[in-house]
């Protein structure tokens, strides 16, 4: 094993990878700190040119990103109580407070340091859990995987804050989009309305980047802006007391421990591993009164949470071939225009690509904690570009993407149709990630489907001869009656007490 | 969801602008000097594909020779059980600047079963790169050892057992398989050899329907046994794998992967593209490439690959006939 990640750091020797990985992460970064464009609208628009790439280079380029930008969200969180990322809006309740108190740098050097360790701990478990958990993914028939994507898909709008109707309106949307074009196992043509155009089906590259790219540029364009003040900490600041360092580490391992665990099953990982956390170092502290004023454990808990989970997240998508997070499905699609169809075949084939995925995930999180500290300033700084000068750029960038990518002036009418109806239902409250990972999960939904009806002969009593779908079956079903609780109760509270302020808002 | 891709590697790291700038110069070219520029290669089926990996080892074979003056790129338009590929292959000018390497299902047997947008009698056949041999494969630890046993225990228990088949060239062949046994078996549909083949891994189908480049791997680690191999001959790459004629069973089944053009293609050209063609497909980089894929190499010219597509085009609508 110690060879094969050898090898995989070997590759890095490729210029051209190492150069990736700083374009990734800094990207990430980047995304990360300025709110309303997230890593997703970055992958997104940079899926045009992965083909271009190669399967190694995209993976080492979308893990920058991600990676980079669960750090770069807690930067703004912290300094300036601006969440940049869903993921890190747990951050800014004691990460600002403490920055109110002088102490953003500590704050800002025990976030980044969390991160890292998680994310090394993440790494290491993945290392060891995929190839694995390959050997026991590949019992898996039709039946699992079909209980695995309804899992995917109804645990992400179960739990997802946020309206969980709307949720589900969007997974309808997305599943119904998706089976436009040629059935696949008749060759039949469906919803194309005689159009040749529509054979293919939509394109998903002009469709996620309408529905991320082009409308979050134009929701952040569209927002009223005012430079905002911000002080990034001098270098000599950055250093914690021994107190807090004393204080954080524990609550980063168990931030760890948590945030990978929730990463590897089904649903928005990173955003409840914060909360998670939270809520967990506020429990077992000996001063649960000092979180909300300035406690570095709820800022080191949720930050090593978040990575992890963000490390984890790559386990089922390279074991399962099921991306459980819409950035996966970035990173899915990325996969698949290469050519590579990760699933549980995928370590023992590719052993190359996977250590090499592995290495680069390691030195990404390397070069954010090298990176980011003294480039704290520089990013912060970047917040007065105001986005009206950014967006047009975004946008124009999309448009030559997606015409490159098949030559279709469809596509890009495809993404503009698809960016204005994104904006407009983002501005009613509708969440556009489980839309994307509808697109993507349908077509193994539908195959899964159909192979496990032919398989049962339409008989639902066959299910019960296949324990590990009726496990996944039933968790879900647990989950969906505490989250329809969960919200019983939200609503008690808001009638006898104020209006709950929503605790994040999804991406 | 379609996710159809141009793949242009050995490009730098460019951005989206230049991107487009290097698709926009699709001038036209100046008769009398062909290849004036690159020759498009459309493959009808995703990348990664066993014909996908052919068609990638066949350009690169072509590119890194040079004499051809051009490159070849492969462009991957997949969808319709090929036919989606194979009509924007056979509809396009035919100038020599797209050729198509599909296999022959959607010249021989989609035309049979759903109503198509090109002509397939006439698609001119530039020649026959390799074929692939259909093959019935079990788990490891499949109590089945020979076709006979499949037929025995399919026989006992009529329509139980499970065969996963997929595409009309493997479901086509499962079902002449069940007409010339008496036999009857539940079939699931899989997309193709890797979905077959993770499914044998896992227990979960009695059979697969699979060609013999989507099987070679797991074969050649002993994850899955094959009972049988519809050639006329047994393979060399598959040498202990009998056939089924041998096993009595008078079943001969190869996906045949062509080079084809848009009808009406000018000699001067078809002879350029010819040539350049076998010139690869004999070579032995090509060779070494196709027995690590489990394709066997044929190499038969333009005339001779149109006759066996004439043949299994007929006997193709004779089976689908007799199923109804």
């Amino acid at each position: 094993m110690l060879d094969d990640l050898g090898a995989g750091f070997a590759a890095f020797a490729n210029p051209t990878f190492l150069m990736l990985a700083v374009i990734g992460v800094v990207l990430g970064t980047l995304v990360g700190v300025l709110p309303g464009i997230g890593p997703i609208g970055a992958m997104s628009v940079l899926l045009g040119v992965t083909t271009q790439l190669g399967p190694t280079g995209s993976l080492i380029l979308f893990a920058g990103i991600y990676f980079g930008s669960t750090y770069g969200g807690s930067t703004t969180s912290i300094l300036l109580n601006v969440p940049g990322e869903a993921s890190s809006v747990v951050t800014a309740l004691d990460g600002y407070e403490m920055t109110k108190r002088g102490r953003s740098g500590p704050a800002l050097t025990i976030a980044a340091v969390s991160s890292f360790v998680a994310g090394t701990i993440a790494i290491f478990g993945l290392m060891m859990f995929a190839p694995w958990l390959s050997g026991l993914a590949v019992e898996l028939g039709p039946p699992e995987y079909l209980a695995l994507c309804i899992a995917g898909l109804g645990l992400l709008a179960a739990l997802s804050s946020g309206s969980t109707a709307k949720s589900i309106v969007m997974i309808c949307a997305g599943l119904a989009i998706a089976t436009v074009g040629i059935d696949p196992s008749r060759g039949d043509l469906r919803f194309t309305f005689g159009s040749d155009a529509l054979a293919e089906g939509f394109s998903f590259i002009a469709l996620v980047m309408g529905v991320f790219g082009v409308a979050e540029a134009l929701t952040l364009a569209g927002r009223k802006w005012r430079p905002p003040a911000v002080k990034a900490p001098r270098l000599r600041e950055l250093l914690p007391s021994k107190q807090e360092a004393r204080e954080a580490t524990p609550a980063a391992l168990r931030g760890s421990g948590l945030g990978f665990l929730l990463g590897l099953v089904p649903g928005p990982a990173a955003v409840l591993s914060t909360f998670a956390s939270y809520v967990t170092e506020r429990k077992i502290s000996r001063r649960p009164e000092k979180f909300g004023s300035g406690a570095i454990a709820g800022v080191a808990g949720p930050e090593a949470a978040n990575n992890a989970a963000a490390g984890a997240a790559f386990v089922p998508l390279l074991v399962l071939g099921i991306p459980f997070a819409p950035t996966m499905a970035l990173v899915l699609a990325a996969l698949l225009l290469n050519g590579v169809v990760p699933g549980p075949t995928f370590v023992d084939d590719q052993p190359e690509m996977f250590w090499t995925v592995i290495a680069a995930m390691y030195i990404a999180n390397f070069m954010l904690l090298v990176l980011n500290l003294p480039l704290v300033g520089l990013f912060t700084r970047l917040l007065a570009i105001p986005p009206q000068a950014l967006m047009p750029f975004v946008i124009g960038l999309c448009i030559v993407g997606v015409y490159a990518e098949n030559n279709s002036m469809v596509d890009v009418v495809v993404m503009l149709v698809a960016s204005l109806l994104g904006f407009v239902l983002r501005r009613s409250g509708f969440s556009m990630a489980p839309f994307v990972l509808a697109v993507v999960l349908q077509p193994t939904l539908e195959s899964s489907l159909r192979q496990t009806l032919a398989l049962s002969d339409g008989n639902p009593g066959y299910l019960l001869g296949r324990p590990v779908a009726m496990v996944i079956l039933g968790a879900i079903l647990v989950a969906v009656i505490l989250s329809v609780r969960r919200a019983a109760v939200v609503r008690k509270q808001a009638r006898t007490d104020e209006p709950a302020p929503s605790a994040s808002n999804p991406k | 969801m379609a996710v159809s891709q141009i793949r242009r590697r050995g490009f730098a790291v460019v951005l989206a602008a230049a991107a487009l700038l290097a698709t926009s110069c699709d001038r036209p070219a100046n008769e009398g000097e062909y290849p004036a520029r690159d020759v498009q290669l459309i493959v009808p089926y995703p990348a990664g594909s066993a014909i996908d990996t052919t068609a990638q080892a066949l350009a690169d074979v072509i590119n890194s020779d040079g004499t051809f003056g051009k490159r070849i790129q492969v462009v991957n338009r997949e969808g319709g059980g090929g036919s989606v590929g194979t009509t924007a292959t056979l509809n396009a000018k035919p100038d020599g600047y797209t050729i198509g390497l599909v296999p022959d299902g959607p010249l021989t047997l989609l035309p049979h079963a759903e109503e198509v947008s090109y002509d397939p009698d006439a698609a001119t056949v530039l020649g026959e790169v390799t074929t692939s041999p259909v093959m019935f494969v079990v788990p490891a630890d499949s109590p089945y050892r020979s076709i006979d046993d499949l037929v025995q225990a399919a026989k006992a228990k009529p329509k139980t057992l499970t065969m996963g088949d997929g595409p009309l060239n493997y479901s086509i062949p499962a079902k002449k398989f069940e007409q010339l046994t008496g036999t009857q078996f539940k079939h699931v549909k899989f997309d193709g050899d890797q979905a077959t083949v993770t499914a044998l891994l896992g227990n979960n189908i009695d059979v697969g329907v699979m060609q013999l480049a989507g099987a070679v791997a797991q074969l050649r680690a002993g994850k899955v046994r094959a009972l049988g191999i519809a050639s006329a001959e047994p393979i060399d790459i598959a040498k202990d794998v009998p056939t089924f004629t041998e096993q009595d069973v008078d079943l001969e089944w190869e996906a045949y992967n062509v080079v084809i053009a848009p009808p009406d293609l000018p000699k001067a050209i078809q002879k350029k593209l010819t040539d350049t063609l076998t010139k690869a497909v004999k070579s032995d980089k090509f060779t070494a490439a196709s027995r690590k894929l489990g394709l066997v190499v044929s190499g038969q010219d333009g005339a001779t690959a149109k006759s066996r597509l004439t043949d299994k085009s007929a006997e193709a609508a004779d089976i689908l006939k007799s199923v109804g």
